[in-house]
């Protein structure tokens, strides 16, 4: 019982130090913008009201956030197992294609099936898609970062070939595929937002990653190898099969993220599905040490706030760029956060 | 006479564990003054604190008569108390020139860093240490013993007169043993002031002017070394509780448990280990040792699964093992207490629970399918801590807090509770105090006369000869002796262990 104790101080503790670093960088923010002459009280209304003056702007924050907290898990799941996924865009783009592919040529199967069989599909892309740098690694010792970032670039380019040409809409102006079948579709869950019932299969799968870090071997395993690889070795931890299950499991989630784009928001595969998200996972995953749980509360502020901007500019004419101003300074200060805390802290202990 | 530095009630609370209980320590200026303690007896702490690592919970700190407060490791070079760490701080790829003076560098023409200024100051410290070292090489092609005196040049040449060494000579050979100490008496003749932490009854006896003794977080003593005995310094780190003395019945072989025949194993085109064969017989204690680096680490490896045998076969039970990863090998009954605590038998950085269940995560005791049974798992590892005496204030804290004898007792506890038919003990006894060492050789002898074979690896002759039902003695790759304590002696090891010596000659 009392270890138990022990733990839910240090992850207050922990949280709570977090959630102040986050709340002071944004308070940085507010001083930089009243600098360049907007009042915080119109600031904070303009980037409020991009998500919170009506449900469907709040639905399509928590639709922003979904594929968030699935690139950034795909990262964390690997990082924990000391392997470094920075391919999270080039397996959500294989995702989303395989799960296209499912959703438009598969017919005549009940919805619940053809779902599915496509966010199957879409996971198998992306763990495919990640199954290659993780097989190259194991077996050549390549350097995963070059190679996931590499097949970042080769998914762009082969799923660029296969909508321009092949599998092209037929009479579409755009690289895209065709819409997917009424079946395939995953249902808007609020009027003219992105929001799906997609919602549910991200749960779902974030209490599965959860738990599975938490209460079993794999969780262990992985944790132990990313800590010390030679201690998990010599204690009997199969080093490679483990790592390569994490880059699977990494691959799948970017996967499902594509998945749940095609699906649930537009209905077919586009060109440059995630827009670069991945790196934004990889980030989060850094700053959120990996954790599950500060995942959750970091891409909730990441997606709040690439919200606000589009707010921001019509309202104050500040550029979008400030938001990405805004998440470096978050990264800068929530990484630096211990060195930061001593420092407050020798200083009021000083007076 | 002054003080070099004097200690007024230092007491330091970590969580519920009292390190430090009201500390009152005197070094006296220009004297080598040794701290001698159990592992955990909380004499690195103390040190920690003289050196602005750690902050005390209340008491305080004098310089020479002046008041003071440590706030950084900083702070202490400034009131030139330099520390040398039982782990080396240096940088291998840069000289020693560019390790002394790292963040500190002279310059010259504004910008550039002034290295034949440093150098000029360099050459005075190795003569004055007596050690003519190249200063255009990086300091990682040293010797160990080399680069521990490099550290010691590191913190004269940032102005220390007071020199504080954590355990300095763990990682020495006797004979660089003895000139550590020399250049430790070459010191203290020039006037600095030197405090040793150390385990080492031994060493503190033949160098220190004073010695303290701490148990338990408390100061027991200072004591002048010319009017104490050893045994009184035994009785006041131990305690006066009586110790158990390891005992042997006598040898009786069961059936050879470990076969090895014609073991080699090659890497990077060298022959690490060459043409090895011997048995581990049921019931037996095998000690195996040898000069470090020839060949034991790598068989060991072998045997275990963490590196491949290029030749030859090791049966385990009769059955050939060699094909079988280290999880195959681990759940048919071998278990390893590995040499290096640190780098391989824990990881730091994770909790006292996690390293605890490491290897017994895949026994079918402690996991339904994928999901591990937290509840066993923290009542199996509470037993060991309370069995085998591991000082955690709990589950949770990182192993990395622990003090190094504590970790050592995890991982042998931890490997001795698989309760295998089959141990691999690397150096049990390395860096681990008195009572600790004692009670793992009455635990190897128990489960030896229980059955079990043992496979003790060390370079401590005195362990092996104690323990040891017969002796294998490895030189260069090649296992050059097979004899026992009864038929053998000092002297005729050693010969073994340099090479000028193999059996039947």
């Amino acid at each position: 019982m009392k270890a138990t104790n022990k733990i839910r101080r240090t992850i207050f503790q922990q949280g709570l130090s977090f959630i102040s670093t986050i709340a002071l960088a944004l308070l940085l923010g507010f001083v930089m913008l009243w600098l360049n002459g907007s009042a915080p009280k119109d600031v904070l209304a303009a980037a409020g009201s991009s998500t919170f003056a009506s449900p469907f702007r709040f639905a399509n924050m928590i639709s922003r956030m979904l594929t968030i907290v699935l690139v950034s898990l795909a990262a964390a799941i690997p990082f924990k197992a000391g392997v470094w996924n920075i391919g999270g865009d080039g397996q959500l783009a294989m995702g989303g294609f395989f799960s296209a592919m499912v959703g438009v040529y598969v017919t005549s199967l009940p919805p619940v099936l053809h779902i599915g069989l496509a966010v199957l599909a879409g996971m198998a892309g992306g763990a495919l898609w990640a199954a290659i740098p993780a097989y190259v690694r194991l077996k050549f010792k390549a350097n995963e970062i070059v190679t996931t970032i590499m097949m970042n670039y080769l998914a762009a380019l082969v799923t660029g070939y296969l909508v321009n040409y092949p599998f092209r809409a037929p009479g579409s102006a755009n690289a895209e595929t065709s819409l997917v079948q009424e079946s395939a579709i995953l249902s808007q869950m609020v009027p003219l937002s992105n929001l799906s019932t997609g919602l549910y299969i991200v749960i779902a799968t974030f209490i599965l990653i959860c738990f599975l870090d938490w209460k079993t071997s794999w969780g262990y395993e992985w944790r132990v190898l990313g800590s010390n690889d030679e201690f998990a070795r010599y204690g009997g931890v199969k080093d490679n099969r483990m790592r390569f299950l994490s880059m699977l499991i990494g691959g799948a989630l970017a996967g499902l993220a594509g998945t749940i784009l095609v699906l649930g928001s537009y209905h077919k595969f586009i060109l440059n599905l995630g827009g670069g998200i991945g790196f934004t996972g990889v980030l989060i995953a850094i700053i959120a040490a990996n954790s599950p749980i500060l995942i959750l509360i970091v891409s909730a502020i990441f997606a709040i706030l690439s919200n606000s901007t589009v707010g921001l500019e019509a309202r104050l004419g500040i550029a979008t760029e400030f938001s990405s101003i805004l998440q470096s300074v978050i990264i800068l200060l929530v990484i630096t956060r211990s060195n930061i805390w001593a420092g407050i802290t020798k200083l009021v202990k000083r007076r | 006479m002054t003080y070099a530095i004097e200690t007024h009630q230092i007491t330091k609370v970590f969580g519920d564990t009292v390190a430090n209980d009201r500390i009152d320590l005197q070094v006296i200026e220009g004297h080598i003054h040794a701290v001698l303690g159990e592992n955990g007896a909380g004499k690195t702490t103390l040190m920690k604190i003289l050196f602005g690592e750690e902050q005390p919970t209340s008491g305080k700190i004098q310089i020479r008569g002046k008041t003071v407060m440590i706030s950084s490791p900083a702070e202490a070079l400034r009131l030139s108390i330099g520390f040398i760490h039982q782990n080396f701080t240096l940088v291998n790829e840069f000289t020693i020139g560019q390790n002394f003076a790292l963040g500190i560098e002279p310059r010259k023409n504004l910008f550039f860093a002034d290295y034949d200024k440093v150098n000029q100051k360099v050459q005075k410290i190795l003569d004055l240490l007596d050690m003519p070292l190249k200063l255009d090489v990086p300091v990682g092609s040293f010797s160990v013993e080399e680069r521990q005196i490099v550290e010691i040049g590191k913190a004269l040449y940032r102005g220390a007169e007071i020199l504080i060494l954590d355990e300095p000579t763990s990682v020495l050979t006797p004979q660089k043993i003895e000139k550590l100490l020399d250049i430790l008496r070459k010191l203290r003749d020039e006037g600095k002031t030197i405090i040793m932490i150390t385990h080492k009854l031994e060493e503190a006896f033949s160098i220190a002017d004073e010695i303290s003794v701490l148990r338990k977080g408390n100061l027991v003593a200072t004591l002048p070394r010319a009017s104490v005995t050893k045994d009184q310094l035994i009785r006041l780190m131990v305690g006066d509780e009586p110790l158990s003395v390891v005992e042997k019945a006598p040898h009786q072989f069961g059936a050879a448990l470990l076969e090895v025949k014609n073991l080699c194993v090659r890497s990077g085109g060298r022959d690490l280990v060459k043409n090895v064969s011997f048995e581990v017989h049921r019931g037996e204690i095998f000690g195996l040792t040898g000069v470090g680096g020839n060949g034991q680490g790598e068989l060991i490896e072998a045997l275990v699964g963490m590196r491949p045998a290029t030749e030859g076969d090791i049966l385990f039970d009769g059955t050939s093992v060699v094909k079988w990863d280290i999880r195959k090998r681990r759940l048919n009954g071998m278990a390893y207490v590995p040499e290096n605590r640190v780098t391989r038998g824990t990881a730091v950085s994770l909790s006292v629970l996690d390293n605890l269940v490491m290897g017994h995560h895949y026994l079918p005791d402690f996991h339904q399918g994928l999901v591990l049974k937290q509840k066993k798992m923290e009542s199996f590892a509470l037993d060991i801590i309370k069995q085998y005496e591991v000082v955690a204030s709990s589950l949770e804290i990182n192993a990395g807090s622990l003090s190094g004898g504590n970790l050592q007792k995890l991982v042998i506890g931890r490997e001795f509770s698989m309760n295998t038919p089959f141990l691999i003990v690397a150096y049990p006894s390395q860096g681990i105090d008195i009572r600790t060492t004692k009670y793992v050789q009455s635990e190897l002898i128990r489960r030896r006369d229980s059955g079990c074979a043992i496979l003790l690896v060390s370079g401590d002759l005195d362990e092996i000869f104690s323990l040891s039902d017969r002796i294998g003695v490895m030189y260069s790759g090649e296992l050059v002796a097979i004899t026992t304590p009864e038929s053998t002696n000092r002297f005729e090891l050693g010969q073994y262990m340099v090479g000028s010596r193999r059996n039947g000659q």
